[in-house]
């Protein structure tokens, strides 16, 4: 029997990609035969895998599994497949989020939640990286059994050594974090309006650094330096896509974590601070409370005084930083490799045996 | 501390806003306006393509302040000359691709108008015609 697994793009430092190649990992110690299937593939790679038009042909007791979190042709391609089907559900961006700056990503998201209720009634079971995720499959149509399986993250890989000159040049300064791409949905600028009010009253040695991907093109990334030139904020870096090492340095330099997004399948970076020890302030939306659970600080309103001012106790009180950090760390043992391996093999097993 | 008591930090710093008469009349985000490529015209793009095609293999050496600087340059167009038998065949064969492709591009924008206005010709006609049916 085998168990594949299929992704519209496998890259190295990608959420979905890498949650593929863990799990790829898992497939292959239950000892079923495994393989990865995208319709692109970037390096650089960790895992073997093959393009989409290598998918062998599949028997009714074999198990596909579609990463679903963005517009592919593969998507509704999947319903047609004559083996037993997962859906591994990360959420789409909404397309509102893009609708002004990209057009492009718009309309591939517009797709992917097409392809999201096309599907509803044509896979055999989920597995929802969130309880949001999850619930949002639900109001889908989806009628199958769905299973919340967050995405699983070989913390092995944040033990090895950071980037020395990062960590030397940032050795005393206070830094606010953010990780993730440039995007819309993430809202970068309010960051930079929070951090701008922060330094200016409370703390102006501070610096924000914002950690993720972008484009020169894109509209976006443009609108968030025009802003910073027309409010002259001063110490906001954008690292652009850097080295795994570099990141590491980055959250061990990081005195407070950041996040004010507006639409999250799971959020990743912020398990990733809480490995770090680094307090997290979030802004209550979407996946963030479900994967923070009772830890961090979590705000429902974006007003920048209030965030600035948050961030100040935090910095300066070390009191609830610490109480940050013990929740967090609690928090932390459910996303554990060999919890989440475990729980994975169990859903899978009792799929085999029951389809369910 | 056992549980951090989010409301009651929040109505802290509130107080504290307050107090000190703090103020955030940031710009907003919404109000910043980038010119966006995709709402150009053809014929800009095309204008644009005609400009740019002829890359020019060297760029103006600028000298740095101080000994340093002078070194610096020095240094670069010493290896301009040893790299400059490589460099410019390579230019020369995309000067002339881009050439080639600015002027089919030209042709067919000029094609392109000339159909649009045979097409335009055509829907008035088509418009007479049905006209003309209609009142039949």
């Amino acid at each position: 029997m085998r168990i594949i697994q299929i992704v519209p793009t496998l890259a190295y430092g990608d959420a979905v990609g890498n949650d593929a190649m863990a799990l790829k990992c898992v497939i292959q110690d239950m000892g079923f035969d495994t393989e990865i299937y995208a319709e692109n593939i970037a390096h650089p790679r960790k895992v073997h895998a093959e393009l989409i038009d290598q998918i062998p042909t599949l028997l009714k007791d074999d198990i596909a599994i579609l990463h679903l979190s963005t517009g592919a042709k593969i998507n509704n391609d999947f319903a047609n497949f004559s083996c037993r089907k997962i859906i591994r559900y990360h959420n789409v961006t909404p397309p509102e989020f893009f609708e002004e700056n990209d057009s492009f990503i718009a309309d591939v998201n517009k797709k992917a939640l097409q392809s999201v209720e096309y599907l509803a009634d044509k896979v055999d079971y989920c597995l929802a990286d969130s309880e949001f995720n999850r619930q949002d499959l639900i109001s889908y149509g989806y009628k199958c059994k769905i299973d919340v399986l967050p995405i699983l993250i070989p913390f092995e890989d944040y033990t090895k050594k950071a980037d020395e000159k990062i960590l030397k040049k940032y050795k005393n300064v206070p830094v606010i974090l953010f990780t993730g791409r440039i995007a819309p949905n993430k809202k970068h600028e309010d960051l930079i309006k929070s951090f701008c009010v922060y330094k200016k009253y409370y703390n102006p040695e501070a610096v924000l650094i914002l950690v993720g991907s972008y484009k020169q093109s894109d509209i976006y990334f443009q609108k968030l330096i025009k802003y910073l030139e027309d409010i002259d904020a001063k110490d906001v870096i954008f690292t652009g896509h850097i080295h795994f090492d570099e990141i590491l340095a980055y959250y061990q330099v990081a005195n407070i974590f950041l996040c004010q997004s507006e639409h999250e399948g799971f959020c990743v970076p912020l398990v990733e601070a809480m490995f770090f020890d680094v307090p997290i302030v979030a802004y209550n939306s979407t996946a963030i409370p479900s994967t923070l659970g009772k830890c961090g600080f979590v705000m429902d309103t974006k007003d920048p005084l209030l965030v600035a001012g948050v961030l100040n106790e935090i910095y300066k009180r070390m009191e609830i930083r610490n109480q940050l950090i013990i929740e967090q760390r609690k928090r932390l043992e459910e996303f554990s490799f060999e919890r989440i391996k475990n729980q994975f093999e169990m859903l899978i097993y009792s799929f085999i045996e029951n389809g369910t | 501390m056992e549980t951090i008591d989010i409301e009651k930090i929040m109505q802290e710093i509130r107080q504290d806003i307050k107090e000190k008469g703090y103020t955030n009349d940031m710009l907003s985000f919404d109000d910043i306006v980038i010119e966006n490529g995709t709402d150009r015209t053809m014929e800009e793009y095309l204008d644009t393509l005609n400009d740019l095609w002829n890359i020019q293999p060297y760029k103006v050496l600028v000298s740095g302040h101080g000994i340093l600087g002078k070194l610096k340059v020095f240094l670069k167009k010493i290896i301009r000359k040893t790299i400059k038998f490589y460099i410019e065949p390579i230019t020369i064969e995309q000067n002339e691709f881009n050439a080639n492709n600015v002027k089919f591009l030209n042709k067919f924008f000029s094609y392109m108008e000339m159909n649009n206005r045979k097409i335009e010709m055509l829907e008035r006609e088509i418009e007479i015609l049905k006209n003309q049916i209609k009142s039949n």
